[in-house]
C-alpha cells in the first residue's frame, strides 16, 4: 500500500481510537484528561495529514502505477457486498466479480480536505477542552466529537458512493448526538431529532439513486462510475461497456435523487428545516455540524458524483441551490439567537457552493467549501466565545458594546465575516473573495452561455438572485456583528461579566489567520484543479488502453469550469465551442467586477447603518406593514415547520398510535387471550414533535414585531 | 484429521448436550454457573475451529464435497424405510449461524445471573437450547431438522416457565401453541416431500441436498405455503408475532433475548435451508405473498414502535420490522437480496438481542418511567445499539436487501424470466422498502429521543442503570456487531455468496 495511504488511513483511524478510548475508559478519565486525550489523537491526525499533503506532491508509484499531485489518484478496493456471482456477475467493470467494493480513492481534494478538516477539528477540540469543561458530559461531547470525526475523514478517503452513503450515515447520527449531548435540553434534544429526521427522508433518494446504478451498471466504484457515466453531462444517452445504453431519464432520476438525499446534510431547500435548530446545540457542536462534518460530507457527496449529473440534474441543482442561497440569507437577517443567525448564513453558504455544483463551478464549489470551513468554524466558535462570557445568554438584543470588552474575538469575528461577505479587492482578499468570485463568475457564465444558445433568458436570474445573496449575507453578517459588538452594551451586568479567555483565542487567532490566507496563499485552487485532472486520469485508467485510444473515454468533469483567471485556459479545450465558453468566461468576469463589490459594500454599510446604535432603528423599521409581515414570515422561517409537521409529522404520530393500541388490544386479544400482561415494563414517553413544538419553544407570545429589540 | 473432520460437528452438539446435563449436579450455584461459562466458551471457540478443516471455495453446486458446497458430513442411517438418520455437515450458510449461535449463548449464559427459583436449571436449558440450535443448522436430514425444532421448545418453555413468575402457563402457552402450529404444517410438509419424492429418486429420501434436486410437482405450492408459514411463526411476521412480545415482556431479559434471537435465528435459516431450495418455482411464483408480508411486517412493526409506550415492546417491534426486511430480501430471488436477508437477519438478532438486555434492566424497577429516570451508561448503551441498527451494520442490510429488489426488476432476474412479476411491481416494491427504512429510522430516532429525554447524568437522583458486571457482555456484543458491519465481507458474506449462489442455482 502506498505510504500515503497509510498516512491519510492511520489519520481517519486516529479519532476512531480516541472514540473507543473515551468509551471504554473515558469515565475513570478526569474531566480534562478525555479531552487532551481527544485532542492528541486528532492533532496526530492533522499531522499525519500535513505529511501525506508533503508526500503527494512527490510523485510516487504503486504496482507499476504512478500517482501524486497532477500525475494520477491512488485508488485501492476491496470486495464488500456480493450482488451476483462468477457466471452472472450483475455488472460492469467490476474489479471482483460478482461484488461492489468498498476502497480508498486519494487525490488532492482528498488531500485538501484531510488537512482542513483536522485541523478545524483540532481547534474546535482545543477550544472545547476550556469551554467544557465544567460540564458533566465532557467525556461524551468528545466521543462523540471524536466518531464525527472519523466519519468524515473515512468519507472522504471512500473510493465508492456505498461507502460514501453508508459512511454518511455514520456522520449524521454522531452529528445528531452530538447535538443532543445534553439530553437534558429540550431543544437540544429535538432539534437533534429533527436533524436526523430530515437526514432520513434525504436517504430515500440516496437509496434510489444507488438502486438505480446497480440496476444498471452494477458497479458503484467512483473511477468507474466516471468512467462508465462521465458522457452524461453531455445530456445523451450514454453507452455502457457492455454496448447497452443508460437511459438519459434513468441518468438524470439517479443524479436527482442522489442530490436529494446530499442536499438533506447541506440544508438544502425543501430539506434545509433543520439548519436554525442546529444552533440550539453548543457552539463547537453547531460548528463542526456545519462547517466540518456533517455539511462539508453531503457537499463533498454532491462533488464525488458531479460527472454522473446530466444537465437537467445540474440545472435542478442550480435551482435549489439559488433557492437555498437567497432563503437562507433572508431569514438570517431577522433571527434573535446569536447562533441562529450564524447557522442560516452557514446554510446560505452551502446554497453557494451547491448554486456552484450546478452551473459547473466544480473547482469554485470545493474552494467555498475550503475557506468557509475555516470561516464558518470561527464564527461559530466566536460566538460559543460571547455565549460564555454573556453567562449562556444567547440573544443578540442582549449583546452590545462587546468590542471594548473582547477585542480579539471581535476582530477575529469581523475577519471571518468579511471573508463569509466576501470582501476583496483587485487580487487582494480574504479567502471568500476569491472562492465566492469563482463561483459567481462560473454562475455568470454559465447564464451566458445558455443565454447565448438560445435558451431562456431566465438563466440570468442565477446570477441576478446570487448578487442579491450576496448582498443580504453582507448585510446580515454585518447585523450579526453589529448588534454583538458594537454600539452601546444593553445589558450591562453582563458587559461588565464578560471577558475573554486567552485559551479560548487561540482556536480564534489560527483560524482567522487561515481564513486570511486560504484564498491565495495556500495553493488550494492549485489543489482543487489538480483533483479534476487526477479524476480524468482515473477514469481513463479504468477505460484500459484499447477504449482511450479510440476515443470511448468518457470525458468525466468536462462540465466544470476551470479554476484559472484567465479565460485563455478555455483554449484548453479542444471543442469548436471553446470561443463560446471563453467569451462567457469573460463576460463571468466582467459581471463580477461591475455587481459583486458593490453588492457586498452596499450590505456591510447598510448593516452599519441600520444597527449603528443598537436595533432601535430596525425595530422602528419593522412595525410598519408589510415590512412587518415579512419580518414575520422570515422570523418563523417561512412556515416550513408548520407545514412539514401538520402533513407528515403528525399523520406518522397518529397512525404510529393507532397501530401500537391495535396490537396492545385486538392482535393480543385474538393470538394471546390471556389478558392483560402482569408485568409492565416502562413507558417510552412520545416524541418526534420535533417539527411542530420546535417553533412552538422559540416564538414568543406576541407577534414579532421586532425581536431584537429590548 | 478424518476423524476430527467426521465428528467435529457431532462434538458441537454433544458439548453443551452433556454440559446442560453436568450443570444441573454441580455444587454450589456459583460452580454450576462457572461451569455452564466453560462449556458455553468452549462450544463458541469449537464453532471457531470449524474454520480449520472447511473450505471456503470448495465446489460450487449444491452438493456434498469435493464438488458442492456441503462438507464435513457425517451420515448415519437410523430410519432404513425411510431413508432418514442422523445426517450431519455444514456448508457456507450454516457457518455463520453456528457461529452466532455459540457467540449469543456464550454471552447469554455469562450475563445470566440466575434466578432465585432453579438457577442451576436455567443454566441447563440454556446449553440445552444451544444444542438444540445448533442441531438446526447442521441437520441436512429434513427429519432430523424437524426433530431439532421440536427439541427447541422442551428448553424455551422451561426457560419461560423459570423466568416468567405468576403468569408463566399463560406466557408459556402464547409461545408454546404457535410454535406447536409450526411443528405441525412442517411435518405435514417433510412427509409429503417424503411421499412426492420417490417420484425422482428411487425409495425417495429426506436428504435435504437430494430433495433439492427433485421437484415436488403438483403439490409444491402448498408444500411451500406450509413449510412457509411454519418458518414465519417462527420469525415471527404480522400478524403471528404475539408471542414475541409475551416472551418480551413477561420473562427475564435473558431469557427474553435467549428466546428473542434464537427462535428467529432457526426461521429466518429455515427459509433459506429449505423453503428456497425445495420449493424453488413456488417461491418465485409466490414471491408477492413473501414480499408483501415484509412489507407489512416493515411498516407495521415500525408504525407500532413509534406509537408504543412501552420499551421493551417497542424494542421488540424494532426487531420484527428487521425481520421484514429478511423476508423481502429471500421473496426478491437474488445474490443481494438473500445475501441481504442473512446479513439483515444476523445484525437484527444481534442488536434485538442487545437492545432486549439492556430494556431488561427496567426489570427490577418496575413500573418506572424511562423517561425520567435513565442512567448515562444505560442510555449510551442504547445509543450504541441504535448505531447498530441506523447505520453499521443494520442500514447496509437494509441497503443491499434494497439492491435485491432493484435487481429483481432487472432484465435476466429470476422473477422477471419465470414471468412472476412486472418490472413496475419491483420498482414499486423498491420504493415501499425505502419508504420502511425512513419509517424504521423513525422509530429508532423515536425511542432514542425518548430515552435521551430522561438522561440523569448531571443529577445523582436514582436511575435505571446497566450493572458493572454486565458490561463485559454488552461491549463485546457491541464490538462484535459493529465489526460485523465493518467487516462484512470477511465476517459474512466470503461464507454465504458462494453458498446461496448454490443453493439458488446461481454458481
Amino acid at each position: 500500500m502506498p505510504f500515503t495511504a497509510l498516512l491519510l488511513i492511520l489519520a481517519a483511524l486516529l479519532p476512531l481510537v480516541s472514540c473507543l478510548t473515551l468509551v471504554a475508559i473515558g469515565r475513570r478519565l478526569a474531566t480534562p484528561l478525555a479531552g487532551y486525550v481527544a485532542t492528541f489523537c486528532i492533532a496526530l491526525s492533522f499531522v499525519c495529514s500535513g505529511w501525506g499533503l508533503l508526500r503527494w506532491l512527490v510523485p510516487g508509484s504503486h504496482l507499476g502505477q504512478q500517482y501524486g499531485k497532477s500525475i494520477a489518484p491512488i485508488i485501492l478496493s476491496w470486495p464488500w457486498v456480493p450482488i451476483g456471482s462468477r457466471a452472472a456477475p450483475n455488472g460492469l467493470l467490476q474489479d471482483h466479480t460478482g461484488w461492489l467494493d468498498m476502497g480508498v480513492y486519494i487525490d488532492s481534494l482528498t488531500i485538501a480536505l484531510f488537512v482542513t478538516v483536522t485541523l478545524s477539528a483540532m481547534l474546535v477540540h482545543i477550544f472545547a477542552v476550556r469551554s467544557l469543561r465544567r460540564d458533566p458530559r465532557f467525556t461524551r461531547f468528545f466521543t462523540l466529537l471524536s466518531l464525527a470525526c472519523f466519519a468524515t475523514l473515512a468519507l472522504i478517503l471512500s473510493g465508492s458512493a456505498l461507502q460514501m452513503v453508508i459512511l454518511l450515515e455514520l456522520v449524521g447520527f454522531a452529528a445528531s448526538l452530538m447535538i443532543a449531548f445534553r439530553a437534558d435540553d429540550e431543544s437540544a434534544r429535538r432539534a437533534a431529532a429533527k436533524m436526523f429526521v430530515v437526514n432520513r427522508v434525504g436517504d430515500i433518494g440516496l437509496l434510489i439513486g444507488l438502486g438505480i446504478l446497480v440496476c444498471h451498471v452494477g458497479n458503484l466504484s467512483l473511477p468507474e462510475l466516471w468512467m462508465m457515466l462521465g458522457n452524461a453531462a453531455s445530456g445523451a444517452a450514454v453507452v455502457l461497456p457492455n454496448g447497452t445504453t443508460f437511459p438519459p431519464a434513468a441518468l438524470t432520476a439517479a443524479g436527482v435523487a442522489l442530490f436529494w438525499g446530499a442536499a438533506a446534510r447541506c440544508a438544502q431547500f425543501p430539506l434545509h428545516v433543520w439548519a436554525g435548530d442546529v444552533a440550539d446545540g453548543i457552539a463547537p457542536a453547531a460548528a463542526t455540524v456545519f462547517a466540518i462534518t456533517l455539511s462539508l460530507a453531503g457537499l463533498y457527496l454532491i462533488a464525488r458524483l458531479f460527472p454522473l449529473f446530466t444537465p437537467s440534474a445540474r440545472l435542478l441543482i442550480a435551482i435549489v441551490g439559488v433557492t437555498t442561497l437567497t432563503m437562507t440569507a433572508l431569514i438570517a437577517t431577522v433571527q434573535p439567537d446569536i447562533k441562529k443567525s450564524l447557522a442560516f448564513v452557514a446554510a446560505s453558504q452551502l446554497g453557494l457552493m451547491v448554486l456552484g455544483i450546478g452551473v459547473g463551478s466544480w473547482t469554485g464549489a470545493m474552494f467555498h467549501l475550503i475557506a468557509a470551513a475555516f470561516a464558518q468554524t470561527l464564527l461559530f466558535l466566536a460566538a460559543g466565545a460571547v455565549i460564555r462570557a454573556a453567562r449562556g445568554e444567547t440573544q443578540l438584543s442582549q449583546y452590545g458594546g462587546l468590542f471594548a470588552r473582547m477585542p480579539v474575538t471581535a476582530i477575529t469575528s469581523a475577519l471571518a465575516g468579511l471573508a463569509v461577505c466576501g470582501v476583496g479587492w483587485r487580487g487582494l482578499g480574504l479567502s471568500g473573495y476569491f472562492s465566492r468570485g469563482l463561483i459567481l463568475r462560473h454562475t455568470a457564465a454559465f447564464a451566458s452561455l445558455a443565454v447565448g444558445s438560445h435558451r431562456s433568458g431566465a438563466y440570468r436570474a442565477f446570477f441576478a438572485f446570487a448578487i442579491f445573496a450576496t448582498f443580504v449575507v453582507a448585510f446580515a453578517t454585518a447585523r450579526w456583528w453589529m448588534l454583538v459588538f458594537a454600539g452601546r452594551p444593553r445589558d450591562r451586568r453582563l458587559y461588565e461579566h464578560a471577558r475573554e479567555v486567552p485559551t479560548l483565542l487561540w482556536p480564534l487567532v489560527i483560524l482567522a489567520i487561515m481564513t486570511a490566507l486560504a484564498g491565495n496563499w495556500l495553493g488550494i485552487r492549485d489543489m482543487l484543479d489538480s483533483a479534476v485532472f487526477e479524476s480524468r486520469q482515473a477514469a481513463t485508467v479504468q477505460a484500459g488502453p484499447g477504449q482511450a485510444d479510440h476515443g470511448e473515454v468518457a470525458h468525466a468533469f468536462d462540465a466544470a469550469w476551470p479554476a484559472g483567471d484567465s479565460s485563455d485556459e478555455e483554449g484548453a479545450r479542444e471543442e469548436p465551442a471553446a470561443a463560446a465558453t471563453s467569451a462567457a468566461l469573460a463576460e463571468g468576469t466582467r459581471r463580477v467586477s461591475d455587481w459583486v463589490w458593490p453588492a457586498t459594500a452596499l450590505g456591510i454599510v447598510a448593516g452599519l447603518l441600520l444597527y449603528f446604535r443598537g436595533d432601535r432603528l430596525a425595530g422602528r423599521l419593522t412595525r410598519i406593514p408589510p415590512v412587518s409581515w415579512v419580518h414575520a414570515w422570515l422570523f418563523y422561517r417561512m412556515y416550513f415547520d408548520e407545514l412539514y409537521g401538520s402533513l407528515f409529522v403528525a399523520p406518522v404520530l397518529g397512525l404510529g398510535a393507532g397501530v401500537a393500541w391495535f396490537d396492545r388490544n385486538v392482535l393480543d386479544a385474538v393470538f394471546n387471550p390471556g389478558g392483560r400482561h402482569r408485568r409492565k415494563s416502562a413507558p417510552v414517553p412520545n416524541e418526534l414533535h420535533e417539527f411542530t413544538d420546535q417553533n412552538r419553544n422559540s416564538k414568543p407570545a406576541n407577534p414579532p414585531v421586532d425581536t431584537t429589540t429590548r | 484429521m478424518r476423524f476430527l473432520s467426521d465428528w467435529l460437528l457431532t462434538i458441537l452438539l454433544l458439548i453443551p448436550g452433556i454440559g446442560g446435563a453436568a450443570v444441573l449436579f454441580v455444587r454450589p450455584v456459583r460452580a454450576a454457573r462457572r461451569t455452564a461459562i466453560g462449556v458455553a466458551l468452549a462450544t463458541f471457540v469449537l464453532s471457531l475451529l470449524i474454520l480449520i478443516p472447511f473450505h471456503r471455495q470448495q465446489g460450487t453446486a449444491y452438493d456434498y464435497a469435493p464438488a458442492g458446497t456441503v462438507q464435513l458430513l457425517h451420515s448415519v442411517e437410523i430410519f432404513p424405510a425411510l431413508h432418514a438418520g442422523y445426517r450431519v455437515a455444514i456448508d457456507g450458510l450454516s457457518f455463520p449461524f453456528i457461529v452466532l449461535t455459540t457467540f449469543l449463548c456464550a454471552n447469554l449464559v455469562v450475563f445470566s445471573s440466575g434466578p432465585p427459583r432453579w438457577p442451576r436449571l436455567q443454566l441447563a436449558m440454556l446449553l440445552w437450547l444451544e444444542l438444540a440450535t445448533l442441531g438446526v443448522f447442521v441437520a441436512f436430514d429434513l427429519l432430523l431438522l424437524w426433530a431439532f425444532l421440536a427439541l427447541m421448545l422442551i428448553p424455551c418453555c422451561g426457560l419461560i416457565w423459570i423466568a416468567a413468575g405468576g403468569g408463566r402457563a399463560r406466557a408459556a402457552m402464547a409461545f408454546l401453541v404457535p410454535m406447536l402450529v409450526a411443528l405441525a404444517c412442517l411435518l405435514v410438509a417433510i412427509l409429503s416431500e417424503r411421499l412426492l419424492s420417490t417420484h425422482c429418486l428411487a425409495g425417495g429420501t429426506l436428504d435435504l441436498v437430494r430433495l433439492a434436486a427433485c421437484s415436488a410437482g403438483w403439490g409444491e405450492r402448498t408444500l411451500f405455503a406450509l413449510a412457509l408459514i411454519s418458518f414465519l411463526l417462527r420469525l415471527p411476521v404480522v400478524p403471528v408475532h404475539s408471542w414475541l412480545n409475551v416472551v418480551a415482556t413477561e420473562t427475564s431479559p435473558v431469557v427474553a433475548a435467549t428466546i428473542g434471537a434464537l427462535v428467529p435465528l432457526t426461521g429466518g435459516y429455515g427459509l433459506l435451508r429449505v423453503v428456497l431450495p425445495l420449493f424453488p418455482a413456488a417461491a418465485a411464483s409466490l414471491w408477492w405473498l413473501m414480499a408483501g408480508l415484509g412489507l407489512l411486517t416493515v411498516f407495521y412493526h415500525t408504525l407500532a414502535a413509534i406509537g408504543q409506550p412501552e420499551l421493551r415492546r417497542a424494542v421488540v417491534h424494532l426487531g420484527i420490522a428487521m425481520i421484514g426486511f429478511v423476508l423481502i430480501g429471500v421473496a426478491t430471488y437474488t445474490a443481494a437480496g438473500a445475501n441481504g436477508a442473512v446479513f439483515t437477519l444476523f445484525t437484527g438478532i444481534l442488536a434485538h438481542a442487545f437492545l432486549l438486555l439492556l430494556a431488561g434492566r427496567d426489570w427490577d424497577a418496575g413500573e418506572a418511567t424511562v423517561g425520567s429516570r435513565s442512567g448515562p451508561g444505560w442510555v449510551a448503551g442504547f445509543a450504541v445499539g441504535m448505531l447498530t441498527l441506523l447505520t453499521v451494520p443494520g442500514f447496509l442490510g437494509q441497503v443491499v436487501v434494497l439492491f435485491g429488489a432493484f435487481q429483481a426488476a432487472e432484465r435476466g432476474s429470476m422473477l422477471l424470466r419465470l414471468r412472476a412479476a412486472s418490472p413496475a411491481t419491483l420498482i414499486a416494491v423498491a420504493g415501499a422498502i425505502c419508504i420502511g427504512i425512513l419509517l424504521f429510522g423513525l422509530a429508532c430516532v423515536h425511542l432514542m429521543s425518548s430515552l435521551f429525554r430522561g438522561d440523569r447524568s448531571s443529577s445523582s437522583a436514582p436511575a435505571i442503570e446497566s450493572r458493572t458486571s454486565d458490561g463485559p457482555v454488552l461491549v463485546s456484543m457491541a464490538v462484535v456487531t459493529v465489526l460485523f458491519g465493518a467487516l462484512a465481507a470477511p465476517c459474512c458474506f466470503a461464507f454465504t455468496h458462494g453458498a446461496i449462489g448454490a443453493l439458488m442455482g446461481m454458481p
